[in-house]
């Protein structure tokens, strides 16, 4: 352990550790880049590629977030474009639960799906690509419809769960679990032009208010798709929030929710 | 414009007036809000006129906005039930319930 902190500090270079430092010392002492980036960021060390996070995150809450666990239900609109920015700022374990495959009505605005990745599991897939962008990630991939029957299992651990869900139903079972298992929830949902990003801290109910006691499968999205942009949009929205959640910065929306008009762009904010 | 229909899409709102069935005292005057799509073919903001205690439900029919696509509905930034009455200078504000992920 001490030979691993040595050598991670011979090859530090302006106060960071170069990706290719960082994987020849994991090479060399036969240990995963998470252990080394995790070694680094304990002695204040960063890793280069989160210079650019520098100085609205310092060292001390890049190492929060490495050791944070993030769970994202959905892997499609707005899923596939929450996992990737939480890979790339830098989450260190990510759960990501989704049932479904890849269909090809999912290319015109789904991040994670290609021609070559229809029918593949939509979580192997967000697996994949996380690999591919930070290594340093932890991801646990489950092929499973998210219930209450089975939420508190597959959120163990989490400390933030995000929802990328695709209807009402499943949304208010996933904002029960959450309040059982005392998780803070961040919510988004689109429809066409439109999306809106809630916070829900535990005993808030803001999706039982939100969506009312009865079940209602589907929105207005039934009629008016999703194009590309409001996906990335309202995910962008979710992943600040989880920073923000995770770090205790700023001011979460809590029992605020924040709607987005693209077509005629504006935001509106309502109490929850 | 109290009762107005949009040029536009004129099935989407329709005049309420007494002869629809509802008596009452007198009129009161509300402001009626609409928000994402449910502007579409019918308007942003507008005053209108009802009968009094007319409850948001008669509103949102008005409006030939169903229950279904009904997402939060909000009189004075407060949240509110479809049979909630109104009063006179209440401020409606209507959204449809966006639910895709």
């Amino acid at each position: 352990m001490s030979e691993i902190r040595a050598s991670v500090e011979r090859c530090v270079s302006d106060g960071m550790l170069s990706w290719s430092d960082q994987l020849t010392t994991a090479r060399q002492y036969g240990v995963s880049v998470a252990y080394i980036e995790a070694v680094a960021l304990e002695r204040g060390i960063l890793p280069a590629r989160y210079q650019r996070n520098r100085n609205m995150l310092n060292c001390r809450d890049q190492l929060a977030l490495f050791s944070s666990h993030v769970a994202v239900v959905g892997c499609g609109g707005l899923g596939g474009y929450i996992i990737e920015e939480l890979a790339r700022i830098g989450i260190g374990h990510l759960t990501v639960i989704d049932p479904d495959i890849f269909e090809e009505h999912n290319l015109n605005r789904q991040i994670l799906s290609t021609p070559a990745d229809l029918g593949h599991d939509k979580v192997a897939v967000a697996a994949r690509r996380v690999a591919e962008i930070n290594p340093a990630v932890t991801v646990t991939p489950i092929v499973k419809a998210l219930s209450r029957n089975n939420g508190c299992g597959l959120l163990a651990g989490a400390q933030v769960v995000v929802d990328g869900l695709d209807n009402i139903d499943t949304r208010l079972e996933l904002s029960e679990v959450c309040d059982l298992l005392e998780l803070p929830l961040v919510h988004g949902a689109i429809a066409g032009w439109y999306g809106h990003v809630t916070s829900q801290m535990p005993g808030d109910k803001s999706l039982q208010t939100l969506y009312g006691q009865r079940q209602r499968p589907k929105g207005v999205e039934g009629s008016l798709g999703n194009p590309s942009f409001t996906p990335s949009l309202i995910a962008s929205v979710q992943v600040a929030e989880v920073i923000k959640i995770l770090l205790n910065h700023g001011e979460p929306l809590r029992h605020r929710l924040f709607t987005i008009d693209l077509l005629d762009m504006e935001c509106i904010e309502t109490p929850l | 414009m109290p009762g107005a229909t949009n040029p536009c899409c004129p099935g989407r709102t329709r005049t309420f007036s007494l002869e629809n069935g509802l008596t009452g005292a007198g009129m009161m005057n509300i402001t009626v809000k609409l928000f994402a799509n449910f502007r579409i073919g019918r308007f942003k903001e507008a005053q209108r006129n009802y009968p009094d205690n007319t409850p948001c439900r008669l509103v949102l029919q008005e409006l030939y906005i169903t229950e279904e696509e009904l997402g939060v509905l909000m009189v004075n930034s407060r949240h509110a039930d479809p049979d909630q009455e109104l009063k006179d200078g209440d401020i409606v504000s209507i959204f449809p319930l966006v639910g895709g992920g």
